[in-house]
């Protein structure tokens, strides 16, 4: 298994991250990342961008749906029956 | 899991107290994530509550022809996108901008030229710092369609392929809006840290932050 390089495994990094990638595209890039310090830190960048995100906006929808809006679904699936 | 079979033909037997108390039992709890979805959307509470409110009763409405055992929460960002661009994205008047995203620039690595820090340990930190706030606003001022791939691919994690299923575009478009709304956020922060004075490197500030610096 060879080297893929610095572009490629910047450009392909979070793809590595979210799991998207076969074993076989997966691997060249995993090697690079073992000896490269450059995509190190550009995969915790990487990694470090989608931890702030999820944590802010799960911080901000914590429990934000109105209590009125489930009561107002609950009255509408009664007036309105399922077509079987 | 329902470890009971169900064919076809009994499902079509369901009674519809049935189907009711099912889609309540399988469906609502999923409430306050299509609301945060919807908030992220419309950034609006009231066209949220509409929003979510349509989507359920739409969803209802299909739920007998939804088929058991494959992704409800999918299914239903799906109903809620497609009645998003039907109804809440027209009633905004809004120039739609989504076009000039089929430029696959994301590939030339916008990201990496965008930031000035010392070096990409320091990025990584800074990021990590950044307010929340900050960070909402960063993702709430993103294009829609980039913005909602964001939302979808790294708070509500799902799948390419279950993005392009709601976005009902091709995976190389979500990979494109992902890209390029990550790179934007990025970007964002990175101005963010520099004005907080985290991770400048003194010696490598670049022509633009000068003109900045000079301005003040």
């Amino acid at each position: 298994m060879s080297d893929c390089g610095c572009d490629t495994a910047k450009a392909n990094i979070y793809e590595l991250l979210r799991g998207e990638l076969c074993a076989e595209e997966s691997a060249p890039i995993r090697e690079h990342l073992e000896h490269c310090a450059s995509c190190q830190d550009e995969e915790s960048a990487c990694a470090r961008l989608t931890e702030v995100v999820r944590r802010a906006c799960e911080e901000e929808r914590e429990g934000c749906a109105p209590a009125d809006l489930r009561d107002a679904i609950l009255r509408g699936l009664n007036a309105e029956p399922s077509k079987a | 899991m329902n470890s009971t079979p169900r064919d076809s033909t009994a499902r079509q037997d369901e009674t519809a107290e049935h189907l009711q108390a099912r889609f309540t039992e399988e469906a609502l709890p999923l409430l306050d994530q299509l609301y945060g979805a919807a908030m992220k959307m419309t950034r609006n509470p009231q066209d949220a509550q509409d929003l979510v409110q349509e989507t359920f009763l739409k969803a209802f409405s299909a739920f007998s022809r939804f088929e058991e055992g494959t992704n409800l929460k999918a299914w239903l960002y799906r109903i809620m996108t497609n009645s998003y661009i039907n109804t809440y994205r027209k009633k905004q008047r809004q120039p739609y901008l989504g076009a000039v995203e089929e430029l696959e620039d994301w590939q030339l690595g916008g990201a990496e030229s965008t930031t000035a820090m010392s070096s990409r340990s320091a990025e990584a930190e800074a990021i990590d710092r950044t307010p929340d706030s900050i960070v909402t606003t960063a993702l709430n001022d993103l294009a829609e369609d980039f913005r909602m791939a964001v939302y979808l691919a790294d708070v509500e994690g799902f799948s390419y392929q279950e993005i392009a299923d709601i976005q009902e575009v091709p995976i190389g478009t979500v990979m494109s809006r992902l890209h390029r709304g990550r790179s934007k956020l990025r970007q964002v922060l990175g101005e963010y840290a520099r004005e907080q004075g985290v991770g400048l490197d003194a010696g490598k500030s670049n022509a633009g932050d000068t003109s900045k610096g000079a301005a003040r």
